[in-house]
């Protein structure tokens, strides 16, 4: 090591001892800011910023989530017997289920239309 | 002579070329949106804002809901029912299989809804009145977006039904076999 750097070791050293409460505070919130910029990132990349009801924008809709119980099925017990008994009853769950997500054809192209939303040109030539 | 010929040939054919991508690329922009679709815009701006972010939150709500759904049946249903038919020692490797491929299909509609969302919502950020233009071809790729979120809910529906296929076949020769 050079002079000059040893030189620049010990002030930066001296300075620490010297300010140490300071030192603390500026490391402290310069990790939070450095975690923070982690847990948004993970937020925003990992899908859970489009689950999350609770975002400004889905105000109107926060109140018609429904509970788990509502939309989740009954659990399948996956030790046991197989017999007819139970692939009834696995049926009848599944059924139900499949009803459920299949039923309503959905994230259809009307409501991003032209049309939908006022900016069809047919529109203007009505007029 | 030959060789301030060949660069001028040269210079000639790149400008030659640079004119008609440049002229193709102003082709492709005014095909997108018309005066007309940019006067409506400018004119209906509010009403479209609000739209948007009515569909925004609906499709939200529709993705936690459906997802709940979708997830649960892989976890309640589909993987309990795969792993008992193993445990007593049943050949359940079509159910499997189509369980596989419903997993892979919930991984890619979890990706297209996440890319349409973020498509949406960066055109909600922009100021339709101030700039239609921008704001029309975001849309247009928000929409594109959600063509993809649909046809990934298509196939997990076939899924769906495929497995209830798979199912009623191993249903049939599991009582072949009792006989």
């Amino acid at each position: 090591m050079s002079p000059t750097e040893t030189h620049t070791d010990e002030h930066t050293s001296r300075y620490v001892s010297k300010h140490r409460f300071i030192v603390f505070i500026t490391s402290a919130i310069f990790v939070a800011m450095l975690l923070v910029l982690v847990s948004m990132s993970l937020y925003a990349s990992s899908g859970a910023a489009q689950l999350d009801l609770s975002r400004p924008g889905y105000s109107s809709v926060r109140a018609q989530a429904t509970e788990d119980t509502q939309t989740t099925v009954p659990a399948f017990s996956s030790t046991g017997p197989i017999d007819d008994q139970t692939l009834s009853d696995f049926r009848e769950r599944y059924d139900k289920a499949a009803k459920q997500a299949t039923s309503i054809s959905v994230f259809g192209d009307d409501a991003l239309s032209d049309a939908s939303l006022q900016i069809s040109p047919d529109r203007a030539q009505a007029r | 002579m030959k060789y301030i010929g060949r660069v001028l040939l040269t210079l000639g054919i790149m400008m030659g070329v640079g004119i008609v991508l440049q002229a193709k690329a102003l082709a492709d922009t005014n095909s997108k949106v018309t005066d007309e679709q940019l006067l409506q815009i400018k004119q209906n701006c509010t009403d479209i804002d609000a739209s948007l972010m009515r569909i925004h939150a609906d499709d939200a709500l529709l993705r936690v809901e459906l997802g709940r759904l979708y997830e649960s049946i892989i976890t309640d249903l589909m993987a309990p029912l795969n792993s008992r038919i193993s445990i007593n020692r049943l050949d359940s490797s079509t159910l499997v299989s189509t369980t596989s491929d419903y997993q892979n299909d919930l991984n890619t509609f979890r990706s297209a809804y996440q890319n349409y969302e973020q498509l949406l919502s960066a055109a909600m950020k922009i100021d339709c009145k101030n700039e239609p233009v921008k704001f029309y071809e975001k849309l247009q790729d928000a929409k594109k977006a959600r063509q993809a979120v649909h046809k990934a809910s298509l196939q997990l529906t076939a899924d769906i039904k495929q497995y209830k296929h798979s199912f009623d076949g191993f249903v049939s020769s599991f009582h072949k076999e009792q006989k």
